[in-house]
């Protein structure tokens, strides 16, 4: 790879833009959080006592410094503060179970854990054995020089973001100076968003998924300002505040929200939003031609893209009063890739057939991390000579050139955006309840919602240990809201369990709630 | 219909959305102190409450709802009954 060795020219460097802005408007309000605005200047001074912080700690290029996801400047200033010592970011969210934290520190190499409140959850991550990271604290004071970010080279690291694995453990992707690089360049010199210091971003995503990158990287890139997300519970009524209170003009969100937010449609009137943005899960037309009435000045766009292509990457400009997909299922489409980046489906003999969408280009990264496997599995090599990776979505094309998401070729769901392998929720099951047969599975409940449940073959009820059990693995979102003890699972036709039968006699066996 | 009763009646409504027999609730009790109390219970909860007692909420009520206290005062509200 002989452009690992290119260096980020001035102007796309990934923090280059974010000094520009500090310069040119140090009194701009850049981030509104900890119940007050703090200006350019100021974080920018909070990002240079960081880096001070951290190279006196030893931190160099490449090393991979971790930090809890608490919602404070400091946790802002670090992620720059981190980026500009050419090291990569971690993010870890402390409510996870110690276990699994203890497992990305120990796969990650961290060497530094950053905190700000959470300190004795930071010691503990610290001195359980297989881990040699050290806490710190990142209380800084502004310092008055300018931020002086180490040579950027496209094969330094950026972030490195774990999701759920199928195999129980948490899979590594990291993220690259010339990925990140793209996705911004895409974003901001190619013309399409207008996006400029007078825009008011939300910022709604834990840090550890990346579609927070855009929220926070974007506006602090065009000198704009961002509302980080106070707390992460009722998160959708959070957004609803803070759309409105906030007069927040670029909204990137989940779909989730919205189907949250449904029934106070007719309450929700957002006059100032200039762009809104969906993108992680299935966006549904019905609902979005619902919502489009509530913020009726904005752009409305479906967006696309796994972590492994750097937060998103393919485009759909949905219009108001336009139809349903006929093909869709529903769903809107997820349209046409972005600038620099290419979309196909794998075995493209015929057109009209499904396929599984693959991506190529600077977005998509190099592998996953310390697993050779999984990236064999995913990364492949065209003929041309590009390499591509294999997203696991089924998808169409339109006559238009418009790829439609047709649901996962595995086991995979999206749980508000979350990315849960259900296969990863069926390891711990089983590990709990020794050779008995488990399935997770999801069931669309009244309104739309997706939740996990999880069916145990056994006689015995094995329920209450075995969600203490989970929750020492797995974070909140892959907790199944059910779980089904049933005595014998059914079979198909080739002796193996039949997972639809299964779920369908679940279904059918589930009261009526009266309306 | 007294603040007792909108409690007792509530508390059911938790039992039925929770699926717990052994859940209690206090005016302070917030989402932080039931387990698994997420954005989907609390649709599911919301709904439950509109459906027990007959009334609706607006964004707004439900935003500034901060603990149980505020939901029940609400409901009162909403029934018109002095408590």
């Amino acid at each position: 790879m002989t452009d690992q060795n290119r260096t980020s020219t001035m102007g796309t460097s990934i923090l280059s833009r974010f000094i520009e802005c500090s310069t040119q408007f140090p009194d701009n309000p850049a981030i509104f959080v900890d119940d007050r605005s703090y200006t350019y200047g100021e974080l920018n001074g909070l990002c240079s006592a960081m880096c001070a912080l951290l190279k006196a700690h030893d931190i160099k290029k490449g090393d991979r410094v971790g930090i809890f996801t608490e919602n404070n400047i400091y946790t802002y200033a670090s992620l720059l503060g981190i980026l500009s010592c050419g090291a990569c970011y971690v993010p870890l969210n402390y409510d996870s179970p110690v276990e699994r934290n203890i497992g990305i520190i120990a796969d990650a190499g961290i060497k530094v854990l950053l905190y700000t409140e959470k300190e004795d959850k930071a010691r503990e991550l610290s001195v359980s054995p297989g881990t040699e990271c050290r806490p710190l604290h990142n209380r800084v004071t502004p310092n008055p020089g300018k931020l002086d970010p180490v040579d950027q080279k496209h094969g330094d690291f950026c972030y490195l973001l774990f999701t759920s694995g199928t195999t129980g453990k948490p899979k590594g992707v990291p993220i690259y100076q010339r990925n990140l690089s793209a996705f911004l360049d895409m974003m901001l010199e190619r013309g399409r968003y207008d996006f400029n210091r007078n825009d008011r971003f939300l910022q709604m995503f834990e840090l550890t998924f990346d579609l927070s990158v855009f929220s926070f990287l974007v506006p602090l890139s065009v000198g704009a300002s961002f509302y980080p997300l106070p707390q992460k519970e009722m998160a959708y009524l959070e957004v609803a505040d803070i759309l409105e209170t906030g007069e927040i003009s670029v909204a990137l969100m989940v779909p989730s929200v919205i189907n949250y937010l449904k029934s106070y449609f007719g309450e929700i009137n957002l006059p100032k939003m200039r762009y809104s943005l969906f993108c992680g899960e299935a966006l549904y037309h019905e609902t979005l031609t619902g919502w489009a009435r509530c913020v009726p000045h904005a752009k409305i766009e479906n967006l696309y893209g796994p972590t492994e292509a750097t937060i998103f990457c393919l485009r759909y400009e949905w219009q108001r009063g336009e139809s349903l997909h006929p093909q869709g299922k529903g769903i809107v489409p997820i349209g046409k890739p972005m600038e620099g980046m290419e979309a196909f489906k794998l075995h493209e003999n015929n057109l009209d057939a499904e396929g599984e969408l693959c991506l190529s280009g600077d977005q998509v990264t190099f592998g996953y991390w310390n697993n050779s496997s999984k990236t064999s599995e995913a990364f492949g090599t065209r003929e041309n000579g590009k390499k591509f990776y294999r997203t696991g979505d089924l998808c169409k094309v339109d006559k238009d050139g418009n790829f439609l998401y047709l649901g996962r070729i595995d086991n995979q769901v999206k749980i508000d955006g979350h990315r849960v392998e259900l296969e990863e929720i069926e390891f711990h099951a089983r590990v709990f309840c020794g050779d008995k047969q488990v399935i997770a599975a999801v069931n669309t409940r009244e309104g739309g919602f997706l939740s996990i449940l999880l069916f145990i073959e056994s006689e015995k009820d094995l329920k209450k240990g075995l969600e203490e059990h989970l929750k020492k693995h797995l974070p909140d979102y892959m907790i199944p809201k059910e779980i089904i003890t049933v005595s014998l699972f059914p079979l198909n036709s080739n002796g193996k369990t039949d997972r639809k039968a299964l779920i369908n006699k679940y279904l059918q066996n589930l009261q009526v709630v009266p309306q | 219909m007294k603040k007792e009763e909108i409690t007792g009646k509530l508390k059911s409504v938790f039992q039925k959305v929770f699926e717990e027999n052994d859940i209690t609730i206090s005016r302070e009790t917030t989402a932080q102190d039931i387990d698994m109390w997420d954005s989907l219970r609390h649709i599911q909860l919301i709904s439950e409450v509109e459906r027990a007692f007959g009334i609706k909420f607006k964004l707004r009520e439900v935003l500034r709802m901060k603990n149980v206290g505020d939901l029940i005062d609400l409901i009162d509200a909403k029934q018109g009954v002095p408590a």
